[in-house]
């Protein structure tokens, strides 16, 4: 074969061309000697390479490019499907080269496709030859293969591999597609559960730097199976529960919270902003209207925070709804979302949660159905009752929404759970304050695993009240008019709230960094890939 | 007043104790540092001033203040942090007693219990106010320290006072310095009780709230978690496979005495809990959670030792089995439960056992044995305690029905539960289950 005539061509090259006298002479001995060995070898080669060609050139290679030049008539099995009832059956699958070890005369592959895995085998036999076991143990690793083979059960499990009861006698091998010898970072490493033992970790910006390779991971491919399913549940719940998916533009002229933290786009001749939050569009949609909507669209934050949970573009679920009496009936919504997500993940991903789990060890999500609902001061006082000192209207810091987290899981055994009724001086001027005592709103705050995941409330929906608590709030009215104006016309009662996306996902799975549940994630300090 | 002493220094203690736990080092520092001063001031003030009265005072009680010192020996070997502090404490806290016995009570009063951080300048002005009415070098102290840390005060018990000075007039020899001693420990009571109205009228200025764990005989109806109007939040985890019967009879009991939101909720760990059961605890919330007085918050789970109870997971861990929790609502539906017949109260709690030991944990011979000696004891009584309904009888019928055997059971038994089923928090427990 070509590669085996290669090394005997390369050393008559460089010894045929000599650089230096003195060893001119030594050289050219060694040429000589050189020169015979290799036809010697060649000689043998070919006497090998008649006799396994007969047989095996066939049955491997490189394909030409792909260009679609013809149609042929084959059925590439999924890895997935490859079980013991396909035992003895001839089968052609497609995947990734995982890892291959060839020993004399025969060659172990792993072939993965997305998150299954199985073990071929390449023996010397009829159909495969010595040059064949060569051919496929030089194989780039991560390169794309197509392979024919006998699928058969296994006595001893096949612990490394999705498909443990069966392997791939494989009779042909060829390379549909070639990886670069070098890979920046190795499957197997970006697989391995960090700190256990001396084996090597990939580095999470290496990870990030090279993301196709490191979302070719299992638990990669399990994180954002998991996600769409986070997504699915979302609309399916509230599309059963007759809310209505709106889409609402991401290009703004005014900064819709505030004015802080929003990232300015130029607009032809002017200046836009990217949305904050979908918050505006979602009320007005109230307005217009549609009762209950949703909406699942990037967002988008100006803030300079390198912290595990914040992305300057992340994924907002988010929904707003009109109530009839009082704004429990939308937190009871919100709640059985939730319960309603957790309870369709615990269902329908057990074996991707494993997968994540094996990789990130976690504590199971615990919930309760109906969800947990706490006023904000027994809250405060569960707080208090731990030794901290706080007022019962201050704001909740980080490290005591943690604490708390904590106590209420011990107190209630759950992850999830709402924080209702919330000081009305740390809300937003357009939060309907609490009927009795203006010291409260008509708020709420969700966590899982001690974080924040949501913040919402009912709303203000009288125009006059909205521009009286904004001059409160020393808000120029001006600037918010179009906010305002929104109400004039007869408003609903409403309200409703946002969840981002990859924190909900990051803390049901227990992970460590927002950046493990973003495809491509953006931050203060990465733009790319 | 050893007592008391004793008291303060523990007060003392646990100020240093907290800001150390805050590593608030500065603040611990300047507290020491206040106390070296005021050690110093008092030397001072004794060689300017020596009071008979007072040195007598300080010989006779020596005992006390030695012992005092040895107390607090073991602890300083414990504190790692700073050995120091613990002795240091002790001593000065006890000087600082001898030299200004008169001011010894403005220390130890109870003034308040938390303060919170932010809420430093009302606070202060509060003990400024102490300060400035009662002029005393040892109330600097305690008010710094009371502004830095969680500061308990506890209130004098006037009671352990009077039972204390006699004491020590008995042991006094007699004469003259009796008596002074006496008019002064008179003076120190009158100062007391003016400075206790002065403590409450500072208390309404500033509305901080009280601290009243130090009076336990006095304890009120309601425990002080609910005296507070806090809202009181009880949560129970039930297995579904094990109804605990005399919860439902508690609970009826409770809502009774008190304004009770019950809310019933499952937790992941179970998927399949019977309907019937999910809302069993829940009356609808119809008002905010803050208008309630106790929340009873039941969650169907997967638990393996029976019930468990958790009311505040900072102070307690789980408290398992169905009887102990009986034994905790029954506490909290009569806070003289264990003060009013000890004798009854204990018999009570062997039949509590009973039910849980030898008959829902029991095997079938122990059972056996328990309905025997239930239909000795039904020949001459009609409850288990006493000559009426009580929690050992809530806890029994309990454990009957979960075992199912109410139909196969001796006369006597029976006769005892048709007169339990016609008690009215049972009738409706058993029409909740069923």
């Amino acid at each position: 074969m070509e590669t085996e005539k290669t090394p005997g061509e390369e050393v008559i090259g460089l010894d045929g061309k000599p650089t230096s006298k003195k060893g001119l002479k030594k050289q050219q001995k060694e040429a000589e000697k050189a020169a015979k060995k290799a036809e010697k070898q060649q000689q043998q080669q070919q006497q090998t390479e008649t006799e396994s060609e007969d047989y095996a050139k066939e049955n491997y290679g490189n394909y030409p490019l792909i260009q679609s030049a013809s149609k042929v008539d084959r059925k590439l099995q999924k890895v997935s499907q490859l079980t013991p009832e396909l035992s003895n059956q001839k089968i052609w699958v497609r995947g990734r080269l995982h890892t291959s070890r060839s020993k004399g005369k025969q060659c172990f592959f792993v072939i993965r496709q997305q998150k299954w895995s199985i073990q071929a085998l390449l023996s010397v036999g009829d159909k495969v030859s010595k040059q064949m076991i060569k051919f496929a143990a030089s194989i780039n690793k991560e390169s794309i293969v197509d392979v024919e083979g006998l699928v058969k059960t296994v006595h001893k499990k096949v612990e490394a591999c999705s498909q443990k009861d069966v392997e791939l006698h494989a009779e042909q091998i060829w390379v549909v597609s070639s990886a670069e010898p070098q890979l920046p970072l190795q499957i197997e490493d970006a697989s391995r559960r960090e700190g256990e033992g001396e084996l090597a970790t990939v580095n999470p910006d290496t990870r990030l730097d090279n993301r196709i390779l490191d979302l070719r991971t299992t638990t990669s491919q399990a994180i954002y199976r998991i996600e769409a399913g986070v997504c699915r549940l979302f609309r399916d719940y509230l599309t059963s529960e007759g809310f209505v998916e709106i889409h609402t533009p991401k290009i703004i002229s005014a900064a819709s919270e505030g004015g802080a933290n929003v990232f300015t786009v130029s607009y032809f001749k002017t200046q836009a902003y990217l949305a904050q939050s979908p918050q505006l569009y979602k009320q007005m949609a109230i307005c217009g209207d549609f009762d209950r909507v949703f909406t699942v669209g990037a967002v988008f934050r100006a803030e300079d925070s390198n912290t595990h949970r914040h992305l300057t573009e992340f994924v907002g679920l988010d929904m707003e709804m009109a109530f009839s009496y009082h704004y429990h009936e939308v937190l009871d919504v919100i709640g059985n979302l939730f319960c309603s997500i957790f309870k369709g993940l615990q269902q329908n991903f057990v074996e991707e949660i494993e997968l994540v789990h094996k990789q990130y060890p976690a504590e199971p999500f615990k919930f309760l159905e109906p969800s947990l609902r706490l006023d904000y001061s027994e809250g405060v006082q569960m707080l208090r009752s731990a030794g901290i000192e706080m007022e019962e209207d201050e704001d909740l810091s980080t490290p005591n929404e943690k604490l708390l987290g904590r106590l209420v899981k011990a107190k209630y055994d759950t992850d999830f759970f709402i924080l209702d009724k919330f000081p009305l001086a740390v809300r937003p001027f357009y939060t309907m304050p609490d009927p009795n005592n203006k010291k409260w709103s008509n708020s709420y705050d969700m966590f899982m695993r001690g974080e924040e995941i949501l913040s919402g409330a009912q709303r203000i929906h009288d125009p006059k009240f909205l521009m009286e608590r904004a001059k409160e709030h020393e808000i120029d009215v001006s600037k918010i008019k179009a906010y305002i104006d929104a109400f004039k016309y007869g408003a609903p009662p409403h309200a409703g709230g946002g969840i981002g996306m990859e924190r909900v996902l990051m803390l049901y799975l227990g992970l460590d960094n927002v950046r493990k549940t973003s495809l491509f994630p953006r931050d203060p300090k990465r733009l790319t890939p | 007043m050893g007592n008391i002493f004793s008291r303060l220094r523990q007060e003392v203690q646990d100020v240093v104790r907290n800001c150390r736990a805050r590593e608030e080092e500065e603040d611990v520092k300047t507290i020491i540092s206040n106390y070296s001063t005021l050690e110093r001031d008092r030397r001072k003030c004794a060689e300017k001033s020596p009071n008979v009265h007072l040195q007598r005072f300080d010989s006779d009680t020596g005992e006390e203040w030695k012992s005092l010192i040895n107390f607090s020996a073991p602890s300083r070997s414990l504190s790692h942090s700073s050995p120091c502090m613990e002795g240091g404490i002790s001593k000065s806290d006890i000087s600082s007693l001898c030299s200004t016995p008169l001011n010894v009570p403005v220390s130890q009063y109870s003034l308040t219990a938390n303060i919170p951080s932010s809420r430093e300048s009302s606070s202060y002005n509060l003990f400024h106010d102490l300060n400035t009415s009662f002029g005393s070098d040892s109330t600097e102290i305690f008010t710094k320290a009371g502004l830095r840390a969680r500061y308990t005060l506890l209130c004098p018990d006037k009671e352990s006072i009077h039972e204390n000075i006699p004491e020590k007039q008995s042991s006094e020899e007699s004469g003259d310095p009796l008596k002074g001693l006496e008019t002064r420990q008179d003076e120190v009571l009158k100062r007391l009780g003016v400075l206790q109205s002065r403590v409450g009228q500072l208390q309404e200025k500033y509305s901080i709230s009280t601290c009243t764990s130090s009076t336990p005989s006095k304890s009120a109806v309601v425990p002080t978690a609910m005296e507070k109007g806090k809202f009181h939040d009880i949560v129970i985890y039930l297995d579904p496979s094990s109804i605990p019967y005399s919860l439902f009879v508690l609970y009826e009991d409770l809502r009774k005495q008190f304004n009770v939101l019950a809310t019933t909720h499952v937790h992941s760990s179970v998927l399949d809990v019977p309907g019937s059961l999910i809302n069993i605890f829940n009356n609808g919330e119809v008002k905010s959670r803050k208008d309630y007085q106790i929340g009873l918050t039941v969650i169907w789970k997967k638990v393996n030792n029976g019930a468990v109870l958790m009311v505040d997971p900072y102070k307690q861990s789980a408290i398992e089995g169905e009887v102990n929790i009986a034994r905790y609502l029954q506490r909290l539906l009569n806070s003289q439960y264990d003060s009013q017949d000890i004798i009854e109260a204990t018999q009570i709690d062997e039949w509590v056992d009973t039910a849980q030991i030898q008959y829902l944990d029991g095997s079938n011979k122990e059972r056996a044995a328990v309905l025997r000696s239930l239909n000795s004891r039904f020949g001459k009584n009609s409850w288990l305690v006493g000559d009426r309904c009580s929690l050992a009888d809530i806890t029994m019928w309990s454990v009957l029905q979960q075992s199912g055997q109410v139909t196969d059971v001796p006369a006597n038994v029976k006769k005892w539960l048709t007169a339990c089923n016609n008690q009215p928090g049972f009738s409706s427990a058993l029409k909740l289950v069923s």
